[in-house]
Order: structure tokens, then sequence, then C-alpha cells
């Protein structure tokens, strides 16, 4: 399943991948040993382990570890990236609360978490539920379909959704053709509507790979549940309920996991069609941090937005899985 | 039960991250160069040719053409001239350049010749840091101060201490190349609407007015790229304010306050504009460059930009002339006006005089007629003429000439302060939208230069 989207979330996916597994109901224990008769070959192993793993340890070091301490420190300077840095506390922190630029992105991420997260679990598990056990004909033509946007490049797509969306472009077209001209507008340059736009363009992104996942996880649902829960009489509704929604869990664990964080770091779609306008009406709080890193340099203030997502990512896709394993 | 080892698991991932951390917990930007920006005592070379064998390394920004191709001739003609002397250059899109800046001279071996940005986002800031060199000796050995106008001069002028701007020493240098700020017209349309080139503020009104009562779009603009915005408003403030008041508020010198700028006559006539109907219908929902195409076909009759940055096909600028904005109180048009770049010398660069050289020479008269030779705006030379055959360009030409010749042009606004043009950006679309009075854009821009000089701490 982490093929699928390697490049979007891949720390994601790893950690949410044994889910899908635990969720299969075949939970992995090593067999347990009373005693340890051979302790000293089995640390011997691990040392031989380790070293395996040295190189590749080593640049994780240099290329993760290392920057993303740096990046906490920073966080407590104001620097500019020239000249020397000034000790800020927590005053970067403190911006979420206090500088309204900020705050109002953070309240863009809730209202991206609707359009790029629950909206396209959401169609993707109606859409799986009503294709899981007919053969419709061309299921795959319609599922190619779907699952295109994870395919194109976000850059491709954000220009595609600019050009839908512009003053002259098809969306007003359609709306003129059908008499509607009075509500043709420039989507992405209006206060109000630009918001949801992006929103929509988020939802037609992330649907096809919500699809897929649950079409292939419903696959895997073994046919007799569904017998079962037809003899005792249960309707399409009860069904869905009682055996296709259980029997997804682990792939909405990982469908939760990469588009939530998917909203929280949204930038690409917004950089290349809006970079956060019309005034701040479409701001995120990954475009504010690419400003303060780049144009106005205050890379303090820049890190503590970086170590802010992170953590609420982290907080975020393990809040997911474990409420994916809670009743195991 | 997995969630329990997991947890563990994830806490011994951060434990190396939180010791990262402590090892990395030093100051930053305290290992940087200690910011001795004076002029180094002693004579500088400025006869290039007895400079022995030297290869210059220089980055700019003129990724496209005509700045691409001036830019090659200025080269080719240098080198021509002192065969000694290679140039090698690296040109970048403006967003790189601006972003690798810092660490390209903090590095051992940065490039001799730099395009930092007027202003405090970059050269002000390179200033304090120490990374370019006090150019005093040079611009006494070539001359600089008494050939250049002040008023562009001042442009590239830090202090020491690289807390005032517009004064001091200079850090940067002009070329002979004008950016800047201008009124394009339609000539059919306006003779459609039976205009003459407004040479008052009245008469640029009352074709606004004549436009749109003729069903023609008077303004073309398009603010989605989060750009342009500042164009028009620039221009109104010139028509509006004292050309002095101007440039004292942006450079921050004595106590002028934005208010005293014309800056809130701009914005309230700017929201004006846009309530009767003058900007073009979904200006929010186009970006600049789709803005200027349709300039170009023919649709609206005023459009405000920077000189140069429209999309002609060869010989489609016939159809089109260039103004500096009147101003209201009927003195000479003042243009917020910069060479097109600033070039500045890493004070790490071992080549620094041959470097001056090269930048004596792109100032120069010659490479002045390069630029018309190109069709791209002189500067610095008003006695360069344009050649016959498109009178769009003739008119820029005049404009440079005027702005060279009286010295009546203004830095950029957003020069005043790092975040000034995202703050300027975003006020302005709220009030044109409808969604704050003109004054909350006053006092957001009044807002944002007094932190700023405060944060100077002078």
């Amino acid at each position: 399943m982490a093929t699928l989207n390697e490049s979007r979330a891949s720390e994601a996916a790893t950690v949410a991948a044994p889910a899908t597994a635990t969720a299969g109901g075949e939970s992995v224990h090593p067999p347990r040993r009373a005693n340890h008769p051979r302790r000293s070959s089995r640390r011997r192993r691990r040392w031989l382990g380790l070293a395996y793993l040295a190189p590749a340890l080593l640049i994780y070091a240099c290329v993760v570890l290392l920057p993303a301490g740096q990046g906490v420190n920073l966080s407590f300077y104001h620097w500019d990236g020239i000249t020397a840095a000034t000790w800020a506390g927590v005053e970067n922190y403190t911006d979420f609360f206090t500088d309204p630029t900020l705050r109002q992105a953070v309240g863009h991420t809730l209202f991206f978490i609707v359009f790029f997260s629950f909206l396209p679990v959401v169609l993707g598990m109606t859409s799986a539920a009503l294709t899981a056990r007919k053969d419709t004909r061309g299921a795959g033509v319609y599922r190619w379909i779907i699952f295109l946007p994870q395919v194109l490049t976000p850059a491709v797509v954000a220009v595609v959704w600019k050009q839908i969306y512009a003053p002259d472009g098809p969306l007003n077209s359609v709306l003129t053709a059908f008499g509607l001209g009075g509500l043709t507008r420039g989507w992405l340059g209006d206060f109000t509507w630009a918001l949801p736009a992006l929103g929509l363009a988020g939802t037609w992104g992330a649907f096809g790979l919500c699809m897929v996942l649950f079409a292939a996880g419903a696959q895997n649902i073994p046919n007799e549940l569904y017998d079962a829960a037809r003899m005792d009489g249960a309707g399409p509704l009860r069904e869905f309920f009682t055996v296709t929604l259980p029997g997804l869990r682990g792939q909405l664990a990982v469908a939760l996991t990469l588009t939530l964080l998917g909203a929280i770091r949204v930038f690409d779609i917004v950089w290349l069609t809006t970079k956060g306008g019309p005034g701040t009406s479409t701001i995120t709080p990954t475009v504010v941090l690419y400003k303060r890193a780049f144009s106005n340099p205050d890379v303090g203030a820049a890190c503590a937005i970086g170590v802010v997502l992170a953590v609420v990512a982290l907080i975020v896709s393990l809040a997911v899985v474990k409420l994916s394993e809670s009743d195991d | 039960m997995v969630s329990h080892r997991r947890t563990r698991r994830i806490a011994g991932a951060l434990t190396p991250l939180a010791a990262a951390g402590l090892l990395a917990g030093c100051m930053p930007g305290t290992n940087g160069n200690s910011a001795d920006n004076s002029a180094k005592p002693g004579a500088v070379a400025t006869d290039p040719a007895a400079m022995g064998k030297v290869t210059l390394h220089i980055l700019d920004y003129f990724t496209g053409d005509p700045d691409n191709a001036w830019m090659k001739d200025v080269v080719t003609a240098f080198e021509k001239k002192y065969p000694n002397i290679t140039i090698e250059r690296n040109s970048l899109p403006w967003d790189q350049v601006m972003a690798a800046l810092p660490l390209k001279l903090k590095s051992a071996n940065p490039p001799d010749i730099v395009p930092a940005n007027n202003g405090w986002q970059s050269l002000g800031t390179l200033v304090r840091g120490g990374l370019v060199l006090n150019m005093d000796n040079y611009a006494k050995a070539y001359g600089w101060k008494r050939s250049f106008p002040r008023s562009i001069l001042e442009e590239h002028e830090f202090s020491l201490d690289g807390k005032q701007m517009g004064t001091g020493s200079m850090f940067g240098i002009p070329v002979a190349r004008a950016s800047l700020i201008e009124v394009y017209y339609n000539r059919a349309l306006l003779k459609k609407i039976g205009a003459k080139v407004p040479h008052s503020y009245a008469e640029f009104q009352a074709a606004l007015a004549k436009a749109k009562a003729d069903g023609i779009t008077p303004i073309t603009m398009g603010t989605s790229d989060q750009v342009k915005i500042t164009v028009p408003l620039f221009s109104l403030m010139n028509a509006f304010g004292a050309q002095s008041k101007i440039s004292d508020f942006i450079y921050s010198h004595g106590k002028v306050k934005i208010t005293q700028t014309g800056f809130p006559q701009a914005v309230s006539t700017f929201k004006q504009w846009a309530d009767k109907g003058y900007l073009v219908k979904d200006y929010a929902g186009t970006n600049s460059d789709n803005a200027a195409q349709s300039f170009v076909n023919g649709k609206g009759l005023f459009h405000f930009n920077y000189s140069g940055s429209l999309p002609f096909k060869p010989g489609q600028s016939k159809g089109f002339g260039s103004f500096v904005l009147p101003r209201a109180d009927g003195g000479k048009p003042v243009a917020t006006a910069s060479s097109a770049t600033n070039f500045s010398i890493a004070s790490k660069s071992k080549h620094a005089d041959a470097a001056a050289a090269f930048l004596d020479f792109a100032a120069s008269e010659q490479a002045a007629k390069l630029a018309v030779r190109h069709e791209t705006m002189p500067l610095l030379h008003p006695d360069v003429k344009a050649p016959a055959g498109n009178p769009l360009f003739s008119d820029d030409v005049a404009i440079a000439g005027q702005i060279s010749a009286e010295g009546t042009s203004v830095p950029y606004l957003d020069w005043t302060t790092p975040t000034m043009l995202d703050t300027i950006n975003r006020a302005m679309q709220n009030t044109l939208a409808g969604k704050s009075t003109p004054k909350a854009v006053v006092d957001a821009a009044d807002k944002d230069a007094t932190a700023f000089v405060k944060s100077l701490a002078r």
C-alpha cells in the first residue's frame, strides 16, 4: 500500500502500515522464551544488525536528525539568516496565538482537513461500498480515471485547476451555458470562494487514492461474512456498518493518516494558484513558513512553524493508529 | 498493545533528535563576519589592462531577453576591450538568486559580483552581515558620485553599521539600464474616446471616465499572483506625494510618516477607481501576465506596469505608448524607478578591482547604447536616443532621459521594510474587495514601518 504514495507521505505509510496487519486479525508476536540460554549470541547478532544499519543510520542522522535538531534550536531565536541571531525564547511559538495571519492560517488548515481528508474518505468509502461486490462493467476504467489525480504532479494539478477556475475558464463557461451567468466570477480571486475552490481541488486529488484503497480492501472481505449478514436479514446499510466498515478499518487508518497529513502540509496547490491570496483568504501555515524562511527572512519564526507542524502531524498519525486499533 | 510499543519506539526515535538539537545548540549566525564595512585605505587599481589574467564570476537574474541579450553584449564588449579578463556568468531566476544569495556570499569562493536587491529585504541585510564590499574607493576613483543622479545613487547607499538606507557609502552600483513604473496606453482606444495623451492628472481622470462611459475597460490589471497590485498604487502615490517625502519615508530618514507621502490619497483614489468600475472585471482572479497579455491584445485603455514587461510580438508595440502618471499639483512627473539591477561586490572577492572595472563599464554610455539597441530602457545617460520606428520605445527612452537628467525618481515603497510588499498587497486587496476601509491599508503600512525602524535599534 505504501508504494502507492511513496512520495506523498512515506513516513505516514510506515506508521500506518503495521496497523493493516493487526486489523486483519493476525497479530504477530515473537514466541516468548522462558530463559535466555543463548543471550550472548543474540546480543552479538543485535550488534551485527546495527553494524549493517550503520551506513543508513549515519546518512539519516546527517540529512534528517541533525537538520531537524538545528531547526528546533533555530526556532528559539530571531534570525534573518545573516547577522547574529538574538534569543527569542518561546516568542516564535506564541506567534500562533498572537499573529492574526498565522491564526487565520491554522483556521484554514481545519477547513482543508474537511476537504482534503473527510470528504475524500467518505466519498471513497461510498463508491467502494457501491462497487465492492457487484461486477460493474468497466469498473477498472472508472477506478483508473478516479485514481488519475494521484498520478499527476501537484504542479500540473495546480495549473489545471487554475485554468478551470479562471474568469474565462471552463467552470464559468458551463455556468453561462446553463443560464447562470450571474454566478460567474474569478473563483480564485474571490474572498469567499477561493478557499472552498481550492478545497474541492484537494478533494478531487485525494478521492481516487481513498477509493482505490477501500476498493482493494473490500475485495479482501470474505464473501461468507456478507452471506451471513444477509441470512440474518441485514439490509445494505446494516451490511455496510457490520461487515464492510469493520473490514476496512486498516485501510481507513491508512487513508486518514495520508489525507490528514496532506491537509496539514498543503502547500503546492495554494502556492501555485493563489499564493495565499486574495488578501490572506487562502493562506496556510506552510505558506507563512515559506514566506518567513525565504522572502522576508525570519528564519526562527519559520522553524517554529515547521516544528509545530511536525509535532501536530506526529500526534495526528499516532491518534489515528491508536483509534483504529482500540477495539482489538 | 502495538501502539504502546510504538509509542516507546517513537520516544526512542525522538531521543537522538533532542540530542541533535542540543549538539546544534550554538547560537546561529555568530560565526559570520564581524561587519567591518569601512572602505579600506589606500589606492585602488582602475586600469583593467594592467590587472593580469583574471576570471570574474558574476551572478545575475537576467534569464530572459532582452535582459540576457543586453548582459551578454556588455560582457562581450568588455572582454573584447580587456582580453586579459574573462567573465563567467551564472544566471538564475530571481527567486532562486534571492534565496541562495546569503549562502553563496558566506561560502569561501563567492561570486565576485552579485545582484543583491536594493532595500532591506536583501542588500540591507547583507550590509549588516558584512557580506558585500564598501565601494566608496571605487566611487571616488571612477567619479560615480559626480556622474550618477543623486536619486539613483542613494538607492545603493547604506551607513557603515547597515542601519540607515539611502545615505553613507555605496554598497552597490546601478547599471545603465532602467526599470520603472509607467502607464501604458492603447493608441487606438485613446483616439476612439476622443482623448489625447494625458498631460495633467485631471486629464487622466477624465480619460478614465470617458472610457468607462464608452464601454471601454479603463484599466487592465491582474492581481491573483499577488505581485502587481502595488504598481498602480505606487504611481498614484507619486502623483500625490512630494518626491522628497516619499524618499525620506522609504529610507526612514528623519520623522516622515507614511501619512505625509501621498499614500493615503493614493489608496483612496485606487479604491474609488474600483468602486466606479474603472478596473477590469475579475482582476482579482486574473494573474498579472494574463492581464498584460489581454492589454496587448487590445482589451483596455490603460495598463500600469514595469517598463519593458509587456509581451509584444515584433511590430505590435506600434499601437501603444507610455507616460508617467502626471502629478496632481502639476509638477514634474515622478516615477518609481531604479537600475534594472543593483550589482554589489562580494566582500570576499579576490578580484574586487577587476569587478569594479566591469561594473563601471556596465554603467557606461556604451552599455546604455547597447540597452537601446535591444530596445530596453537606458539609465544614467540622458543623451542616448532611441532608434526610429518604435514609438513606444521612444516614449520609454524619453521618460528614462527625464529621470536621469532631472533626478525625478523615487525608490520602491516596498524597500521600506522586508515585509512591506506583503503588508500592502494584502491590505490593498482587502480594501478593493470592500473588506476594509482605505485607512486600514495606511494603518497596516504604518505599523509595519514603525515596527521595523524599532527593530533596527539605531
